[in-house]
């Protein structure tokens, strides 16, 4: 095997490997997904879900890359669209995974989530995924959807600071 | 460059906690000076806004989006009795009396009671 091929195939493996793991993720994405449409940890928060998928995507966007992260979050959103969604749930769905996404990339671009731990990234998260599902929101039922903003920055603090518990509390092989 | 948070808690996150509650100490400010009791209340739909009065017991049924909604008027508050949407999201929400809303996203409906101060600016923006 000359050296050529020799690195061909192990860019070919690692290739490979990514798929594996981006796969495995997104699957454990869906299942708690599919966790939280059938029990709804919604507390006092009528509607509100705990986005327990986030914990995944953070995970895969600090172990393996901001690409990969912004494709397992595609895919879950689109999956769950095609599995329990209408077209309303597929916007607003998207406009969160979008936001908290681009809240991550600014953080760890910036070196600001170094100075975090996940507890704080995932507030940022969770509060930038509520904006931009309360933005959605306004251009179906206009301006009024405002009235919710105490409502979604509760459910931001509560989940959030949830999802970046048990980051923190993630063992090291599997979450640096 | 990617910066990995840390595992620990730290100070940044305290930060970050006290920010973020700021803005829900913020976003509730306008609440807290709103203590009169409100006299009426709007239903918008995809056809427009009607609006009711609160002091009226009766059952307002709404039609939109192909949804039916069955709206409560009772001893001033306002609620979602029945709806034909999977979600129930607007049936699970709490009653309404002096402020807030009800929104039901499938069927593009807002309830919302009609304080004195917005009332002018409300029109405007539902449109």
């Amino acid at each position: 095997m000359t050296g050529r091929q020799k690195v061909k195939t192990l860019s070919s493996d690692k290739k490979i490997a990514a798929l594996a793991y981006d796969s495995a993720l997104l699957s454990l994405a869906l299942i708690l997904s599919f966790v939280e449409s059938v029990i709804p940890l919604s507390l006092p928060l009528p509607g509100f879900k705990a986005g327990l998928a986030n914990i995944v995507i953070t995970a895969v966007f600090f172990t393996a890359s901001a690409r990969e992260a912004a494709a397992v979050s595609a895919a879950r959103v689109i999956i769950v669209f095609l599995l329990f969604g209408n077209p309303i749930s597929l916007f607003l769905s998207f406009s969160g995974a979008f936001f908290s996404l681009a809240s991550l990339f600014i953080l760890s671009r910036s070196g600001i989530s170094g100075k975090l731990s996940y507890i704080g990234v995932s507030l940022i998260s969770a509060l930038s995924h509520n904006t931009g599902q309360l933005l959605a929101s306004t251009f179906i039922v206009g301006r009024s959807v405002f009235s919710y903003t105490p409502a979604l920055v509760t459910a931001a603090l509560l989940y959030g600071a949830l999802s970046g518990l048990v980051l923190n509390i993630l063992p090291k092989k599997i979450l640096k | 460059m990617k910066s990995n948070p840390k595992k620990k808690l730290c100070g940044g996150d305290l930060a970050v906690f006290i920010i973020i509650s700021a803005i829900l100490a913020l976003s509730l400010t306008p609440r807290l000076f709103d203590v009169g009791e409100a006299q009426g209340f709007s239903i918008t739909t995809e056809q427009g806004t009607e609006h009711y009065l609160l002091g009226e017991n009766r059952e307002i049924t709404v039609v939109s989006c192909g949804i039916t909604l069955t709206v409560k008027v009772e001893n001033g508050e306002v609620s979602v009795a029945k709806s034909s949407c999977p979600d129930g999201v607007c049936i699970a929400s709490s009653p309404i009396s002096r402020s807030g809303s009800i929104v039901c996203l499938p069927a593009k409906t807002v309830i919302k009671i009609d304080n004195d101060g917005e009332a002018e600016s409300e029109d405007f923006i539902v449109g």
